[in-house]
Protein backbone atom coordinates (compact mmCIF):
# COMPACT_ATOMS: atom_id res chain seq x y z
CA UNK A 1 0.00 0.00 0.00
CA UNK A 2 1.38 3.49 -0.24
CA UNK A 3 1.26 5.37 2.59
CA UNK A 4 2.02 8.48 1.46
CA UNK A 5 -1.07 8.59 -0.66
CA UNK A 6 -3.03 7.08 1.79
CA UNK A 7 -2.39 9.65 4.60
CA UNK A 8 -2.66 13.14 1.70
CA UNK A 9 -5.99 11.36 0.76
CA UNK A 10 -7.42 10.97 4.15
CA UNK A 11 -5.92 13.38 6.74
CA UNK A 12 -5.02 16.25 4.00
CA UNK A 13 -1.85 16.43 5.44
CA UNK A 14 0.97 18.83 4.31
CA UNK A 15 4.20 18.23 3.13
CA UNK A 16 6.05 19.09 6.56
CA UNK A 17 3.92 15.79 8.10
CA UNK A 18 4.81 13.85 5.33
CA UNK A 19 8.54 15.02 5.56
CA UNK A 20 8.41 13.58 9.01
CA UNK A 21 7.02 10.64 7.85
CA UNK A 22 10.17 10.19 5.51
CA UNK A 23 12.69 11.30 7.89
CA UNK A 24 11.07 8.01 10.32
CA UNK A 25 12.16 5.84 7.64
CA UNK A 26 15.14 7.53 6.08
CA UNK A 27 16.35 7.19 10.45
CA UNK A 28 15.23 3.45 10.43
CA UNK A 29 17.28 3.01 7.36
CA UNK A 30 20.24 4.06 8.37
CA UNK A 31 19.63 2.40 11.81
CA UNK A 32 19.75 -0.92 10.20
CA UNK A 33 22.94 -0.31 8.25
CA UNK A 34 24.41 0.68 11.42
CA UNK A 35 23.55 -2.63 12.89
CA UNK A 36 24.86 -4.56 9.70
CA UNK A 37 27.81 -2.40 10.03
CA UNK A 38 28.30 -3.13 14.02
CA UNK A 39 28.60 0.61 14.45
CA UNK A 40 27.41 1.45 18.07
CA UNK A 41 24.99 -1.94 17.75
CA UNK A 42 22.73 -1.33 20.98
CA UNK A 43 22.16 2.00 20.26
CA UNK A 44 21.32 1.24 16.89
CA UNK A 45 18.99 -1.87 17.62
CA UNK A 46 16.55 0.23 20.08
CA UNK A 47 16.39 2.59 17.34
CA UNK A 48 15.90 -0.70 15.22
CA UNK A 49 13.23 -1.47 17.64
CA UNK A 50 11.98 1.16 18.07
CA UNK A 51 10.91 2.27 14.29
CA UNK A 52 10.07 -1.10 13.03
CA UNK A 53 7.48 -1.15 15.48
CA UNK A 54 6.10 2.67 15.26
CA UNK A 55 6.35 1.89 11.25
CA UNK A 56 4.59 -1.77 11.11
CA UNK A 57 1.93 -0.79 13.95
CA UNK A 58 0.96 2.19 12.42
CA UNK A 59 0.19 0.40 9.00
CA UNK A 60 -0.78 -2.93 9.95
CA UNK A 61 -1.40 -3.48 6.48
CA UNK A 62 2.11 -3.23 5.24
CA UNK A 63 2.34 -5.95 8.66
CA UNK A 64 3.26 -9.35 7.81
CA UNK A 65 4.29 -12.40 9.96
CA UNK A 66 8.06 -12.29 9.34
CA UNK A 67 7.54 -8.51 10.83
CA UNK A 68 7.30 -10.13 14.14
CA UNK A 69 10.29 -12.33 13.78
CA UNK A 70 11.95 -9.36 12.23
CA UNK A 71 11.37 -7.76 15.73
CA UNK A 72 12.23 -10.99 17.51
CA UNK A 73 15.90 -10.85 16.00
CA UNK A 74 16.59 -7.10 16.61
CA UNK A 75 15.46 -8.14 20.35
CA UNK A 76 17.96 -10.81 20.39
CA UNK A 77 20.89 -8.89 18.66
CA UNK A 78 20.25 -5.98 21.97
CA UNK A 79 20.66 -8.75 24.38
CA UNK A 80 23.02 -11.03 22.89
CA UNK A 81 26.87 -10.34 22.43
CA UNK A 82 26.53 -9.36 19.18
CA UNK A 83 29.08 -6.81 18.53
CA UNK A 84 32.24 -8.77 19.90
CA UNK A 85 33.43 -10.16 16.25
CA UNK A 86 33.06 -8.40 12.35
CA UNK A 87 32.18 -5.10 13.91
CA UNK A 88 33.09 -1.16 13.65
CA UNK A 89 32.49 -1.43 17.77
CA UNK A 90 35.44 -3.95 18.26
CA UNK A 91 37.93 -2.03 16.07
CA UNK A 92 37.33 1.19 18.13
CA UNK A 93 36.61 -0.74 21.67
CA UNK A 94 33.67 0.88 22.83
CA UNK A 95 31.86 -0.11 25.92
CA UNK A 96 30.55 -3.54 25.57
CA UNK A 97 27.24 -4.20 26.95
CA UNK A 98 25.60 -7.51 27.24
CA UNK A 99 23.82 -9.79 29.39
CA UNK A 100 24.32 -13.25 28.42
CA UNK A 101 27.35 -14.51 27.37
CA UNK A 102 28.15 -16.65 23.78
CA UNK A 103 27.06 -19.91 25.13
CA UNK A 104 24.50 -18.75 26.66
CA UNK A 105 23.04 -16.64 23.66
CA UNK A 106 23.27 -19.53 21.40
CA UNK A 107 21.48 -22.10 24.11
CA UNK A 108 18.97 -19.33 23.98
CA UNK A 109 18.26 -18.63 20.17
CA UNK A 110 18.88 -22.67 19.83
CA UNK A 111 16.05 -23.41 22.47
CA UNK A 112 13.65 -20.76 21.05
CA UNK A 113 13.71 -22.16 17.77
CA UNK A 114 13.05 -25.60 18.65
CA UNK A 115 9.96 -24.15 20.52
CA UNK A 116 8.83 -22.35 17.10
CA UNK A 117 9.03 -25.58 15.29
CA UNK A 118 7.66 -27.79 17.56
CA UNK A 119 4.70 -26.06 18.10
CA UNK A 120 4.44 -25.26 14.51
CA UNK A 121 4.22 -28.89 14.18
CA UNK A 122 2.26 -29.70 16.96
CA UNK A 123 -0.51 -27.16 15.57
CA UNK A 124 -0.88 -29.09 12.46
CA UNK A 125 -0.73 -32.30 13.66
CA UNK A 126 -4.26 -31.60 16.48
CA UNK A 127 -6.23 -30.34 12.98
CA UNK A 128 -7.07 -33.12 10.53
CA UNK A 129 -6.61 -30.54 7.11
CA UNK A 130 -2.85 -31.46 7.38
CA UNK A 131 -3.44 -34.82 8.35
CA UNK A 132 -5.64 -35.81 5.43
CA UNK A 133 -3.56 -33.92 2.66
CA UNK A 134 -6.30 -30.39 2.57
CA UNK A 135 -3.91 -27.99 3.56
CA UNK A 136 -1.02 -29.07 1.04
CA UNK A 137 -3.74 -29.37 -1.58
CA UNK A 138 -4.95 -26.25 -1.29
CA UNK A 139 -1.71 -24.52 -0.64
CA UNK A 140 -0.36 -25.83 -3.64
CA UNK A 141 -3.76 -25.62 -6.05
CA UNK A 142 -4.41 -22.29 -4.73
CA UNK A 143 -1.59 -20.14 -3.88
CA UNK A 144 1.05 -21.62 -6.58
CA UNK A 145 2.77 -18.34 -7.72
CA UNK A 146 5.56 -19.65 -9.94
CA UNK A 147 3.22 -22.17 -11.38
CA UNK A 148 5.91 -24.34 -12.82
CA UNK A 149 3.80 -27.38 -12.11
CA UNK A 150 0.32 -28.02 -12.12
CA UNK A 151 -0.46 -30.07 -9.38
CA UNK A 152 -3.74 -30.63 -9.69
CA UNK A 153 -2.41 -33.47 -12.22
CA UNK A 154 -1.68 -35.22 -8.65
CA UNK A 155 -5.19 -35.10 -7.29
CA UNK A 156 -5.20 -39.06 -7.28
CA UNK A 157 -1.93 -39.34 -5.96
CA UNK A 158 -0.44 -39.46 -2.27
CA UNK A 159 1.61 -36.65 -2.88
CA UNK A 160 -0.45 -34.05 -0.26
CA UNK A 161 -1.22 -36.62 2.04
CA UNK A 162 2.59 -37.72 2.31
CA UNK A 163 3.83 -34.21 2.09
CA UNK A 164 1.06 -33.08 4.61
CA UNK A 165 3.23 -35.58 7.16
CA UNK A 166 6.28 -34.85 5.95
CA UNK A 167 5.34 -31.35 7.30
CA UNK A 168 4.52 -32.16 10.27
CA UNK A 169 7.03 -35.02 11.04
CA UNK A 170 9.96 -32.44 10.14
CA UNK A 171 8.52 -29.94 12.44
CA UNK A 172 7.01 -31.70 15.57
CA UNK A 173 10.54 -34.05 15.69
CA UNK A 174 12.62 -30.99 14.99
CA UNK A 175 13.79 -30.42 18.86
CA UNK A 176 14.92 -33.82 18.71
CA UNK A 177 16.44 -34.89 15.76
CA UNK A 178 18.34 -31.38 15.35
CA UNK A 179 20.64 -31.64 18.84
CA UNK A 180 21.61 -35.53 17.58
CA UNK A 181 24.71 -35.36 16.09
CA UNK A 182 24.13 -37.71 13.34
CA UNK A 183 20.88 -36.54 12.23
CA UNK A 184 21.59 -32.67 12.82
CA UNK A 185 22.47 -32.04 8.94
CA UNK A 186 19.95 -33.68 7.63
CA UNK A 187 17.53 -32.16 9.67
CA UNK A 188 18.72 -28.41 9.27
CA UNK A 189 18.33 -29.52 4.82
CA UNK A 190 15.11 -31.04 5.30
CA UNK A 191 14.40 -27.64 6.07
CA UNK A 192 16.01 -25.29 4.54
CA UNK A 193 15.03 -27.07 1.25
CA UNK A 194 10.96 -26.64 3.33
CA UNK A 195 11.66 -23.04 3.20
CA UNK A 196 13.02 -22.78 0.04
CA UNK A 197 9.78 -24.19 -1.67
CA UNK A 198 7.51 -22.29 0.56
CA UNK A 199 9.39 -19.61 -0.90
CA UNK A 200 9.24 -20.90 -4.42
CA UNK A 201 5.62 -21.91 -4.11
CA UNK A 202 3.89 -19.30 -2.35
CA UNK A 203 6.33 -16.74 -3.06
CA UNK A 204 6.91 -15.79 1.11
CA UNK A 205 10.64 -15.45 0.50
CA UNK A 206 11.03 -12.79 3.04
CA UNK A 207 9.48 -14.77 5.88
CA UNK A 208 11.58 -18.14 4.48
CA UNK A 209 15.00 -16.16 4.53
CA UNK A 210 14.44 -15.44 8.27
CA UNK A 211 13.80 -18.72 9.30
CA UNK A 212 16.47 -19.63 6.98
CA UNK A 213 19.00 -17.59 8.81
CA UNK A 214 17.50 -18.60 11.95
CA UNK A 215 18.37 -22.28 11.17
CA UNK A 216 21.71 -21.25 10.34
CA UNK A 217 22.40 -19.17 13.28
CA UNK A 218 21.20 -21.78 15.42
CA UNK A 219 22.70 -25.17 13.96
CA UNK A 220 25.23 -24.49 11.14
CA UNK A 221 27.66 -21.60 11.62
CA UNK A 222 28.39 -23.06 15.94
CA UNK A 223 29.38 -26.21 14.49
CA UNK A 224 31.38 -24.98 11.61
CA UNK A 225 33.44 -23.15 13.94
CA UNK A 226 33.84 -26.32 16.35
CA UNK A 227 35.14 -28.80 13.34
CA UNK A 228 37.14 -26.41 11.70
CA UNK A 229 38.99 -26.26 15.50
CA UNK A 230 38.86 -29.80 15.54
CA UNK A 231 40.75 -29.64 11.84
CA UNK B 1 25.73 -1.59 48.90
CA UNK B 2 28.95 -4.04 49.54
CA UNK B 3 26.70 -6.06 50.97
CA UNK B 4 23.60 -6.43 47.94
CA UNK B 5 26.68 -6.14 45.04
CA UNK B 6 28.45 -9.45 46.95
CA UNK B 7 25.06 -10.98 47.02
CA UNK B 8 24.32 -10.17 43.19
CA UNK B 9 27.57 -11.75 41.85
CA UNK B 10 27.59 -14.60 43.97
CA UNK B 11 23.65 -15.52 42.50
CA UNK B 12 23.68 -13.55 39.07
CA UNK B 13 24.19 -17.05 37.27
CA UNK B 14 21.21 -18.49 39.42
CA UNK B 15 19.20 -15.36 38.47
CA UNK B 16 20.04 -15.73 34.78
CA UNK B 17 18.94 -19.17 34.28
CA UNK B 18 15.87 -18.26 36.85
CA UNK B 19 14.75 -15.16 34.45
CA UNK B 20 15.71 -17.79 31.04
CA UNK B 21 13.42 -20.13 32.52
CA UNK B 22 10.14 -17.80 33.35
CA UNK B 23 10.74 -16.44 29.58
CA UNK B 24 10.79 -20.00 28.08
CA UNK B 25 7.89 -20.34 30.10
CA UNK B 26 5.96 -17.40 29.08
CA UNK B 27 6.62 -18.69 25.41
CA UNK B 28 5.83 -22.11 25.84
CA UNK B 29 2.40 -21.03 27.79
CA UNK B 30 1.37 -18.62 24.83
CA UNK B 31 2.16 -21.40 22.45
CA UNK B 32 0.06 -23.39 24.06
CA UNK B 33 -2.81 -21.29 24.61
CA UNK B 34 -2.84 -19.98 20.44
CA UNK B 35 -2.53 -23.34 19.34
CA UNK B 36 -6.01 -24.01 21.22
CA UNK B 37 -7.34 -21.24 20.43
CA UNK B 38 -6.69 -21.24 16.70
CA UNK B 39 -7.93 -25.21 16.78
CA UNK B 40 -11.18 -23.70 17.89
CA UNK B 41 -11.33 -21.27 15.68
CA UNK B 42 -10.45 -23.20 12.72
CA UNK B 43 -12.42 -26.58 13.77
CA UNK B 44 -15.34 -25.21 15.95
CA UNK B 45 -13.66 -27.15 19.07
CA UNK B 46 -14.53 -25.70 22.56
CA UNK B 47 -12.01 -23.66 23.99
CA UNK B 48 -12.69 -21.94 27.29
CA UNK B 49 -9.18 -19.49 27.97
CA UNK B 50 -8.37 -20.11 32.14
CA UNK B 51 -8.58 -16.67 33.58
CA UNK B 52 -5.39 -16.95 34.80
CA UNK B 53 -3.68 -17.69 32.11
CA UNK B 54 -5.72 -14.85 30.25
CA UNK B 55 -4.10 -12.13 32.92
CA UNK B 56 -0.62 -13.98 32.09
CA UNK B 57 -0.65 -13.47 29.03
CA UNK B 58 -2.58 -10.00 28.36
CA UNK B 59 -1.85 -8.07 31.03
CA UNK B 60 -0.40 -4.57 30.52
CA UNK B 61 3.74 -5.67 31.05
CA UNK B 62 3.42 -8.62 29.44
CA UNK B 63 1.64 -7.23 26.19
CA UNK B 64 4.29 -4.75 25.96
CA UNK B 65 7.11 -7.62 26.57
CA UNK B 66 5.49 -9.22 23.50
CA UNK B 67 5.06 -6.19 21.52
CA UNK B 68 9.02 -5.39 21.95
CA UNK B 69 10.30 -8.88 21.58
CA UNK B 70 8.25 -10.61 18.99
CA UNK B 71 7.12 -13.11 20.73
CA UNK B 72 2.93 -11.89 20.16
CA UNK B 73 3.81 -14.00 17.08
CA UNK B 74 1.89 -17.49 17.01
CA UNK B 75 3.81 -20.11 16.11
CA UNK B 76 1.19 -22.62 14.95
CA UNK B 77 -0.51 -23.44 11.84
CA UNK B 78 1.67 -20.96 9.30
CA UNK B 79 -0.38 -21.05 5.95
CA UNK B 80 -2.07 -18.84 4.46
CA UNK B 81 -5.89 -18.68 4.44
CA UNK B 82 -6.41 -21.62 2.63
CA UNK B 83 -10.40 -22.68 3.71
CA UNK B 84 -11.76 -20.12 0.87
CA UNK B 85 -10.28 -17.53 -1.24
CA UNK B 86 -11.78 -14.06 -1.58
CA UNK B 87 -11.37 -11.82 -4.57
CA UNK B 88 -12.60 -7.98 -5.09
CA UNK B 89 -13.83 -6.62 -8.09
CA UNK B 90 -13.83 -3.17 -8.12
CA UNK B 91 -16.27 -1.83 -11.58
CA UNK B 92 -14.99 1.84 -12.56
CA UNK B 93 -17.01 3.20 -15.35
CA UNK B 94 -17.78 -0.33 -16.30
CA UNK B 95 -14.11 -1.13 -16.35
CA UNK B 96 -13.20 -3.94 -13.53
CA UNK B 97 -9.88 -3.25 -12.30
CA UNK B 98 -7.98 -4.76 -9.37
CA UNK B 99 -5.17 -3.59 -7.45
CA UNK B 100 -1.55 -4.39 -9.33
CA UNK B 101 1.47 -5.56 -6.83
CA UNK B 102 5.28 -5.57 -7.50
CA UNK B 103 5.93 -8.55 -5.49
CA UNK B 104 4.37 -11.64 -4.71
CA UNK B 105 4.53 -11.19 -0.90
CA UNK B 106 2.30 -8.10 -1.85
CA UNK B 107 -0.13 -10.23 -3.34
CA UNK B 108 -0.19 -12.70 -0.24
CA UNK B 109 -0.83 -9.61 2.31
CA UNK B 110 -3.63 -8.06 -0.42
CA UNK B 111 -5.07 -11.48 -0.07
CA UNK B 112 -4.30 -12.30 3.42
CA UNK B 113 -6.26 -8.71 4.13
CA UNK B 114 -9.15 -9.58 2.21
CA UNK B 115 -9.61 -12.66 4.13
CA UNK B 116 -9.66 -10.57 6.97
CA UNK B 117 -12.17 -8.42 5.75
CA UNK B 118 -14.47 -11.25 4.58
CA UNK B 119 -14.36 -13.38 7.87
CA UNK B 120 -16.35 -10.27 9.02
CA UNK B 121 -18.78 -10.46 6.46
CA UNK B 122 -20.96 -13.55 7.70
CA UNK B 123 -21.38 -11.65 11.03
CA UNK B 124 -24.19 -9.68 11.15
CA UNK B 125 -24.73 -9.26 15.31
CA UNK B 126 -25.39 -5.35 14.88
CA UNK B 127 -26.12 -4.72 18.65
CA UNK B 128 -22.38 -5.67 19.17
CA UNK B 129 -19.93 -2.94 19.44
CA UNK B 130 -16.79 -4.56 18.16
CA UNK B 131 -19.12 -6.22 14.98
CA UNK B 132 -19.59 -2.43 14.44
CA UNK B 133 -16.19 -1.11 14.73
CA UNK B 134 -14.59 -4.31 13.26
CA UNK B 135 -16.73 -3.22 10.17
CA UNK B 136 -16.18 0.17 9.87
CA UNK B 137 -12.27 -0.33 10.17
CA UNK B 138 -12.92 -3.08 7.11
CA UNK B 139 -14.69 -0.49 5.21
CA UNK B 140 -11.70 1.80 5.40
CA UNK B 141 -9.94 -0.92 4.33
CA UNK B 142 -11.67 -1.95 1.28
CA UNK B 143 -11.76 2.54 0.37
CA UNK B 144 -7.75 1.74 0.84
CA UNK B 145 -7.79 -1.19 -1.38
CA UNK B 146 -9.65 0.53 -3.99
CA UNK B 147 -7.53 4.06 -3.72
CA UNK B 148 -4.80 1.78 -4.44
CA UNK B 149 -6.20 0.62 -7.20
CA UNK B 150 -6.72 3.30 -9.04
CA UNK B 151 -3.30 4.74 -8.56
CA UNK B 152 -1.81 1.80 -9.66
CA UNK B 153 -3.95 1.62 -12.68
CA UNK B 154 -3.44 5.44 -13.00
CA UNK B 155 -7.12 6.32 -13.07
CA UNK B 156 -7.65 10.07 -11.93
CA UNK B 157 -11.19 10.17 -13.30
CA UNK B 158 -14.00 8.61 -13.19
CA UNK B 159 -17.78 9.19 -12.85
CA UNK B 160 -19.24 5.83 -10.40
CA UNK B 161 -17.11 3.09 -8.60
CA UNK B 162 -18.97 -0.09 -7.36
CA UNK B 163 -16.83 -2.47 -5.28
CA UNK B 164 -18.06 -6.72 -5.48
CA UNK B 165 -16.44 -8.98 -3.14
CA UNK B 166 -16.52 -12.46 -4.17
CA UNK B 167 -16.16 -15.51 -1.84
CA UNK B 168 -14.51 -18.40 -3.42
CA UNK B 169 -15.11 -21.24 -1.59
CA UNK B 170 -12.31 -23.95 -3.43
CA UNK B 171 -12.73 -27.40 -3.93
CA UNK B 172 -11.51 -29.80 -1.30
CA UNK B 173 -9.14 -32.55 -2.50
CA UNK B 174 -11.62 -35.05 -2.09
CA UNK B 175 -14.47 -33.14 -4.22
CA UNK B 176 -11.58 -32.92 -6.94
CA UNK B 177 -11.50 -36.71 -6.71
CA UNK B 178 -15.04 -37.20 -6.93
CA UNK B 179 -15.55 -35.08 -10.29
CA UNK B 180 -17.01 -31.62 -8.69
CA UNK B 181 -14.86 -28.98 -10.42
CA UNK B 182 -17.23 -25.97 -10.16
CA UNK B 183 -16.41 -23.96 -7.68
CA UNK B 184 -18.75 -22.20 -5.65
CA UNK B 185 -19.49 -18.66 -5.71
CA UNK B 186 -20.54 -16.09 -3.08
CA UNK B 187 -21.11 -12.76 -4.60
CA UNK B 188 -21.74 -9.66 -2.39
CA UNK B 189 -21.78 -5.91 -3.05
CA UNK B 190 -19.90 -3.71 -0.83
CA UNK B 191 -21.35 -0.51 -0.33
CA UNK B 192 -18.54 1.99 0.22
CA UNK B 193 -19.23 5.03 2.88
Amino acid sequence: MDFYNFLKLKFNLSASYLLYVRSIILIYCISLILVILGFLTKMSTIFCIFFQLLITKSYPEIQSGYDYFTTLCFFYIFIFPTNLEFSIDKKFKTKKFYIFNEKQSLAIIKTHVCIMYFFAGFDKLLGYNWRNGESMWRVLTEYNVTNLFDFKKLYRTPFFFITGWLTIIFELLYPIFINLKFTRNFWLISIIIMHALIALFLGLTTFSLIMVILNLTAYYYPFLNISNEKK
Amino acid sequence: MTLKSNWYSQNKKNIIIAVVFLYFFYIVLGAFDSTLQSQSELYGKKYVQNQFINFLLNNKITSRLNRYTGLEVGYGYFAPNVRAKFFLDIVVDSNVISPRFNSFEGKMKYENQLGEIFSNFYDNDTTSEITILKKKVDNLKIVNIVEYALKTNKIKKFNKIQVFGYCLDNNSLKDYREGLLEKKLILKKIDLK
